[in-house]
Parts: C-alpha cells; sequence; structure tokens
C-alpha cells in the first residue's frame, strides 16, 4: 500500500477530532456568557 | 477565568502541539497501512479518555445518591458532557479509519456496536439533564449515570469476547500484539494531552453547572423578595 494513499481520510479525521473539540469550546465560552448576562439581569432587577 | 486555568489551557495547548508533532512526524509510518493509521494517535486517547471521563459520572452519580451535594452532581453533568464529545470522536474517526483500511465504513461487530450504545446511552443522559424537570432529575441521572457505566466494560472486553472485525487489543492481547516503542510514545503523549483538554473541558463546566444553580436560586430567591 503506498504510504500517502490514505491521507485524505487522515486529514479528515484530525478535522472532526478539532471540529468538534472546537465546537465544545465555543459552547462553553457561549454558556460562560449567557450567565454573565443573567447575573448582571438579576442584579439590575435586584437594584431596582 | 483563574490564574491556574490560564497555565493550565497553556500547559495543555503545548501538549497537544507536541501530541500532533509526534503523532505526524515522529511515531514511524506503519507498514502496511501507510499514513492512514496516524488517525489510531487520536482515536485511542479519545477512547481511553473518555471511557475515563465515565468513570468519572459514575463515582460522582453515586457520590450525590449517598450524599446529594450539588458539586458531586455538577461533576457528574460535566464529566458525562465531555464524555459524549470525546465518544463522538471515537465513533467518527474510527469509520474514517475503517473506510480505507476494511473497505467499509460501519459493521455491526460487538466492539462498534457496543461502544455507539455507549455514546447513545450518555446522550440520553444529557437530553434527560436538559428537557426534563422536576427536582428527582438529578436523582435519575445518577441512577442511569451508574448502570449505564455498565457498557464500558463491556465495551473494553468486547475485544477479547467476541470475534470481531475490529483489530485486537495493543495490551495484553497475547502473541503478536502490541506497538512499536516509538508508537506507544506518540500513544502517551497525546493521552496526556487529550486527558489534560478533557480535566480543562470538565473545569470549565463543572464551575458553570454550579454557577447556573446559584442563579437559579437567586433568582428565585428574587422573586420571593418581589411578592
Amino acid at each position: 500500500m503506498n504510504p500517502s494513499s490514505g491521507n485524505a481520510y487522515l486529514y479528515a479525521a484530525y478535522i472532526v477530532v478539532w471540529a468538534v473539540h472546537s465546537l465544545y469550546a465555543y459552547s462553553l465560552l457561549g454558556r460562560a456568557r449567557r450567565i454573565r448576562r443573567e447575573a448582571a439581569e438579576l442584579e439590575n432587577q435586584r437594584q431596582r | 477565568m483563574t490564574k491556574l486555568y490560564k497555565a493550565f489551557s497553556a500547559v495543555t495547548a503545548l501538549l497537544l502541539l507536541y501530541g500532533f508533532c509526534q503523532a505526524w512526524y515522529i511515531a514511524p509510518t506503519e507498514a502496511t497501512m501507510g499514513n492512514v493509521q496516524r488517525i489510531f494517535y487520536y482515536h485511542l486517547p479519545s477512547a481511553w479518555v473518555a471511557f475515563l471521563l465515565f468513570f468519572v459520572n459514575f463515582l460522582a452519580s453515586a457520590w450525590y445518591l449517598i450524599r446529594r451535594t450539588d458539586g458531586a452532581d455538577a461533576l457528574a453533568l460535566a464529566a458525562a458532557e465531555v464524555g459524549v464529545s470525546f465518544c463522538t470522536i471515537v465513533l467518527i474517526t474510527g469509520p474514517i479509519w475503517a473506510r480505507p483500511i476494511w473497505g467499509i465504513w460501519w459493521t455491526w461487530d460487538a466492539r462498534l456496536t457496543s461502544t455507539l450504545v455507549l455514546w447513545l446511552i450518555y446522550v440520553s443522559y444529557l437530553v434527560l439533564r436538559h428537557y426534563a424537570t422536576g427536582g428527582q432529575v438529578p436523582v435519575l441521572a445518577a441512577a442511569l449515570g451508574i448502570f449505564g457505566f455498565v457498557d464500558v466494560p463491556i465495551v473494553y472486553m468486547a475485544i477479547r469476547w467476541f470475534r470481531t472485525q475490529h483489530p485486537q487489543p495493543v495490551i495484553g492481547g497475547g502473541q503478536g500484539s502490541g506497538l512499536d516503542h516509538t508508537m506507544w510514545v506518540a500513544v502517551l503523549w497525546n493521552l496526556a494531552a487529550f486527558a489534560m483538554l478533557a480535566v480543562l473541558f470538565v473545569w470549565a463546566r463543572y464551575r458553570q453547572a454550579l454557577a447556573e444553580r446559584a442563579l437559579e436560586e437567586a433568582y428565585i430567591q428574587a422573586e420571593g423578595e418581589a411578592q
């Protein structure tokens, strides 16, 4: 077997790995933003 | 974000980079499969990290049932969520590797099927956590986490108990099994890197779960004060 013949599959697998981890990290950032926003809203609500 | 978290993130990034160099440039090219075998350096560590996270979920779930602490419940949720993301990687990279080597994307052998069942168990755990309402949800989720973990040893032992399309184990697989030393080095570096990435994710998600709970209680308290 030519050592390079499966390179497209290798690249695809590595892209998938980083896509999944990036998506998860992005979801964590989104959740952190939502928590901060809700905490700020609650603080405003309390001050009123 | 604490200084410790930032330092841990920096070390993890360096380890991931080094693990990548090990997998792509330092580990030798496998004689029969060629470069596509390098998928192994992400596939195997991802599977082991997923198993470890489901074990953490199991322990935290048991602890929650015994002590009913918010921390145990938050840790169980965080470990399951991150475990599912690692298990997803295993289930996608496996078929991508299988296609050029076996000539098929998927086969219903014991290892592949039990891994899919494992993924479905923990996805249902997350669905339960996300969509069910009521005070009993953490208890039900903990029970599911404990019984769901039974599938992890089944996945691990499937290639020992049954004849499978999936290759035989690289550890304790008997004669002819095992890995070249340089391949082991690449596996272990990537395992360390992905384990640290998992710790980072679980750490962040655990804190978020606790913050969400505190926020929820603060909202209820604020509503009570307003009435």
